[in-house]
């Protein structure tokens, strides 16, 4: 048994529920002899990921599955030894960046050279046998590199990886997936072609929900029989995950695992996290006081002991009070309130880019919407 | 004896023997004593007094006075004769000095020439010996040296040692045994922000959490704070008054000057010595009084120190002046057209914090920032002022290296949050403690948090690329959806139910604990030593359980493997070296790929 949402995760091109562009243009690019360098991005839980599982396997048949887990080690100029997880299978490697640390672009010039230099040599018939889906054997001189995260990588690895892109491109392909493409230098988005994965529309992902639910039995009595019913409820519980499909197939697993009944109108499980800074953005437009400052960097400090990114807290504030402020009876001028918040919003975020330590800022931008608020009150 | 010796350092000849000469706190004499006599008479559960403060302030003095005083008085001084039973054992190895003949001191062998006595034991074997030491043979033990901690074994065994000495069964008399700790900060760059031994020597450092739990059930701690002015000048005159000789040819006047500033300094030794310098090579050459900016310590500013004055100004503005000239006089860095005066307060003291403190801007901002609210500010504008300017001041970080700018980086923060807190202080309101920042200790916890991380991340790669189900999750991806989900699941109704009433420990908790567990910045020093979370071997089982993985009968090889990998990751990660250094594997590594 594995989590749902690891466990439906569709295997081949033909499989996938939505985007059936991306599908037609990924399935075209593995049967053409050449195979450019990809850049999948789009937010997370959108399903990158799966695409890209499912392009390596439409190249590569189901050895591509065969996935083994190394723990490498590396040497460090400073001699210090550094040990990062690489998943393998026959036909591809797996990285990312952030295990790496600060020697990105060593480890992984290292490691492309190694894959680069050596041309593969065609073992795909022994491997594969009979298996239907051969494919003509000059596509297979290139090894695929996947790189994940690659937005965490660093500006010394991606100059270092543009070179390598063009030096090895007779053996690696190379798919950099990232979330977005802000961080990423312009050479190597030139040399790659850009796939956006978009986040599912909510019909898309009911649609997902639904398939799941037909094949766990058991868990299809618990939710609604009801076809509107189910349709509000999926709805919610894409609303709640932010279509994020991978967090909404949790939720939907969630409650099913805590609940006899699930109907419509049961409370969604949504990530503790979300809820924590939701009370806090009500908490400093309600209660503007010493006490509460106080409170908050508590709260705060806990947020980032959890190693929760200032700048997620900061946004995910800034647009719950947003909405709080709409049911905020007492402003006047909600709307003057809303473009000052912004624009403190904005300077701390440059400031969270720029500074080293970010509870100042976070409560700097706390302090600032308590003074707002305060001032429209008193004027 | 002792008075012959024209040679000994005046620091040592005038160490006080009697407990009249010492310079303490009247009331803190009273409290050591106190504790000694129980400890002797058996009265108390404590078997070790700790007594803790910065160097110079008195402690081994007054450890070995009174307790040569209270067992004197006990003892009655004919009753000497009864040591010799056992003395010879202890008498090669720990130093007796003559002046205190029912002290018996740990002195750290430089030189071990033996395995049997190595340094990293010796303590211990020092303490073994001393349990001899009661009854008709009674002794004192003071510990004023400290083996070396900082190499870890050695701490270890002290550690070891003081427990062993806590722990022994309270039928057994054990002689007292008191511990003098020195405490200080490094300011060594590279373990700043973090509560270990080797950043700060405290006593919670050495002691470690499991000892400190044992406070008062086993040992109690005295604190010693810098000798005050009044008692550190009195010891200063009984030294003038006993070298009468040398000063001779100094005038009064000048000597009383001298002594004046010599005694702010707060550490009674270093006072002394600079005292016996000054009269002994300074005086006859320069006929001058020494003046503290060229002899002597720095008037230590602790970080505490300077948030109070930046909170809430400054309480000694002559002071303040002065030791700002000071600086000025030491760097000759500023060409005043006119001298500052008491005026322009806030920016002197904000100019010798800087001075100071420049090095440490990011530690002092972050002490200020879990401090300013003790005010109890209005919600305004220089409020809102206050926090911006601090976070500004985070945005030049980057400066770190040039001390100058870093320097200005300071001033730019202090003045402006002086500045601020004088103009948001509404009444004179109390003082209030101020706190350590928590800063670090969240980072402490961060890094575990992130290393938990980790370890989720790498059993689910594990785990479900043995099932040919696995993609790839981000860091961000195991923080933010699949650590609370994944364990959510693991504790809902349903999975409790189908796995069996198997919860020893109550609920499973989402990746690195419930946001409840809130850290708190302290008054009290605590060390870095995080609270015990769920047990992760018990974590390890659930999962497995949850997921199937030991549902084809090899449940108990399973459950090996684990305890395998946890038990041993050295063995794990030596096994992989030696398979890249076999030349063949190289080979089959390419083919893989």
């Amino acid at each position: 048994m594995s989590l749902w949402a690891d466990k439906y995760r569709p295997k081949t091109l033909a499989d996938l529920d939505y985007h059936a562009d991306i599908s037609n243009k990924l399935k075209r690019l593995s049967t053409s002899g050449d195979f450019p360098h990809l850049l999948v991005y789009g937010p997370s839980g959108a399903g990158k990921k799966t695409r890209v599982m499912a392009l390596l396997r439409e190249l590569y048949g189901s050895g591509a599955e065969r996935l083994k887990v190394d723990v490498k080690t590396f040497q460090t100029s400073s001699s210090r030894k550094l040990e990062f997880n690489v998943i393998s299978s026959p036909f591809h490697l797996e990285i990312t960046p952030s295990d790496m640390g600060n020697n990105d672009r060593i480890v992984i010039q290292d490691l492309l050279k190694d894959v680069g230099q050596t041309e593969s040599i065609d073992f795909t018939g022994l491997l594969r046998g009979n298996d239907q889906k051969a494919v003509s054997s000059n596509k297979k001189k290139f090894k695929v590199v996947v790189i994940n995260e690659a937005e965490l990588l660093s500006r010394d690895a991606q100059a270092a990886l543009r070179r390598t892109m063009e030096k090895f491109s007779a053996n690696i392909r190379l798919i950099l997936v990232c979330n977005s493409t802000s961080s990423i230098i312009d050479p190597i988005k030139s040399r790659t072609l850009a796939i956006r994965v978009g986040l599912p529309t909510v019909e898309e992902s009911a649609k997902v929900f639904e398939e799941i639910l037909q094949r766990e039995h058991v868990a299809n009595k618990v939710f609604p029989a009801d076809e509107e019913e189910r349709r509000i409820l999926f709805g919610r519980v894409c609303e709640a995950a932010e279509q994020n499909l991978r967090m909404g197939i949790m939720m939907l697993e969630a409650l099913y695992m805590n609940n006899e009944k699930v109907s419509s109108g049961t409370e969604m499980i949504r990530p503790d996290w979300e809820i924590v800074i939701d009370e806090l953005a009500s908490g400093i437009i309600k209660d503007r006081s010493v006490v509460k400052l106080q409170h908050s960097r508590s709260v705060l400090y806990e947020l980032l002991a959890h190693a929760i990114p200032a700048k997620l807290i900061l946004k995910r504030l800034m647009l719950d009070l947003w909405t709080d402020l709409d049911s905020f009876g007492a402003l006047k001028d909600k709307d003057g309130v809303k473009r000052k918040m912004v624009s403190a919003a904005s300077t701390f975020d440059e400031r969270l880019s720029l500074g080293s330590k970010d509870i100042f800022h976070l409560e700097g931008f706390i302090t600032r919407v308590m003074v707002i608020v305060e001032g429209e009150l008193t004027k | 004896m002792v008075e012959s010796d024209t040679r000994a350092l005046w620091s040592e000849k005038y160490t006080p023997t009697s407990a009249a000469d010492l310079c303490i706190n009247k009331q803190k004499l009273d409290q050591v004593r106190d504790h000694i006599m129980q400890m002797i008479a058996g009265k108390s559960s404590d078997r070790i007094l700790i007594l803790t403060g910065p160097s110079g302030s008195g402690k081994s003095s007054t450890a070995k006075a009174l307790a040569e005083e209270v067992l004197c008085e006990r003892l009655g001084s004919a009753n000497l004769d009864g040591n010799s039973v056992f003395f010879d054992d202890i008498d090669n190895a720990p130093d007796t000095d003559s002046r205190y003949p029912h002290v018996i001191e740990y002195t750290n062998r430089t030189t071990s020439t033996s395995k049997l006595t190595s340094s990293v034991s010796y303590f211990s074997e020092f303490l073994e010996q001393c349990k001899l030491l009661t009854l008709g043979n009674e002794k004192c033990i003071v510990v004023e040296e400290l083996p070396n901690l900082y190499h870890q074994e050695t701490l270890l065994s002290f550690r070891l040692a003081i427990l062993k000495w806590i722990e022994l069964d309270s039928k057994v008399r054990l002689p007292p045994l008191i511990l003098c700790v020195t405490e200080f900060d490094s300011d060594d760059d590279h373990y700043r922000g973090s509560f270990t031994l080797e950043a700060t020597f405290k006593l919670e450092t050495v002691f470690g959490r499991k000892l400190l739990q044992y406070e008062d059930r086993g040992w109690h701690r005295i604190k010693f704070n810098q000798v005050a002015r009044r008692f550190l000048k009195q010891a200063l005159r009984r030294v003038v008054s006993g070298e009468s000789e040398n000063f001779r040819s100094i005038p009064k006047g000048v000597v009383a000057k001298e002594l004046e500033e010599l005694s702010q300094t707060g550490d009674i030794r270093n006072s002394i010595i600079t005292l016996e310098y000054w009269c002994r090579f300074l005086y006859p050459v320069t006929g001058k009084e020494s003046s503290t900016s060229i002899l002597g310590k720095e008037n230590g500013l602790n970080i505490f120190h300077s948030i109070g004055k930046i909170i809430y100004g400054t309480q000694h503005p002559k002071e303040e002046l002065e030791n700002f000239m000071k600086t000025v006089n030491i760097t000759n860095r500023y060409n005043f057209q006119s001298v500052p005066t008491l005026d322009d307060m806030n920016s002197i003291s904000v100019a010798n914090v800087a001075q100071d403190l420049a090095s440490n801007s990011e530690k002092l901002n972050l002490n200020i920032l879990e401090n300013y609210l003790v005010l109890n500010p209005p919600i305004n504008d220089d409020l809102s002022k206050l926090v911006d300017l601090l976070s500004q001041a985070d945005t030049m970080s980057s400066f770190k290296t040039d001390r100058r700018a870093l320097i200005l980086m300071t001033y730019y923060s202090c003045f402006g949050s002086r500045v601020l807190c004088s103009k948001l202080k509404k009444t004179s309101g109390g003082y209030h403690r101020s706190r350590y920042s928590r800063d670090s200790k969240v980072n402490f916890k961060r890094q575990k948090i992130i290393r938990m991380v980790t370890a989720f991340r790498s059993s689910r790669s594990e785990r479900l690329a043995r099932i040919n189900l696995y993609s790839h999750l981000s860091e961000m991806d195991a923080i933010l959806v699949d650590g609370f989900y994944q364990y959510q699941l693991l504790d809902s109704r349903k999975a409790r139910q189908k796995l069996g009433n198997r919860t020893p420990g109550g609920r499973v908790r989402r990746l690195g604990g419930d946001f409840k567990n809130i850290v708190l910045a302290d008054n009290e020093f605590t060390p870095d030593v995080g609270e015990d979370t769920d047990d992760p071997e018990y974590l390890k089982r659930l999962e497995a359980r949850y997921f199937g993985l030991d549902e084809d009968g090899d449940e108990d090889q399973e459950a090996d493997d684990y305890k395998e990998f946890d038990d041993d990751p050295i063995v794990d990660s030596e096994e992989e070296r030696e398979d890249e250094e076999d030349p063949f594997s190289d080979d089959s590594l390419v083919l893989q790929l």
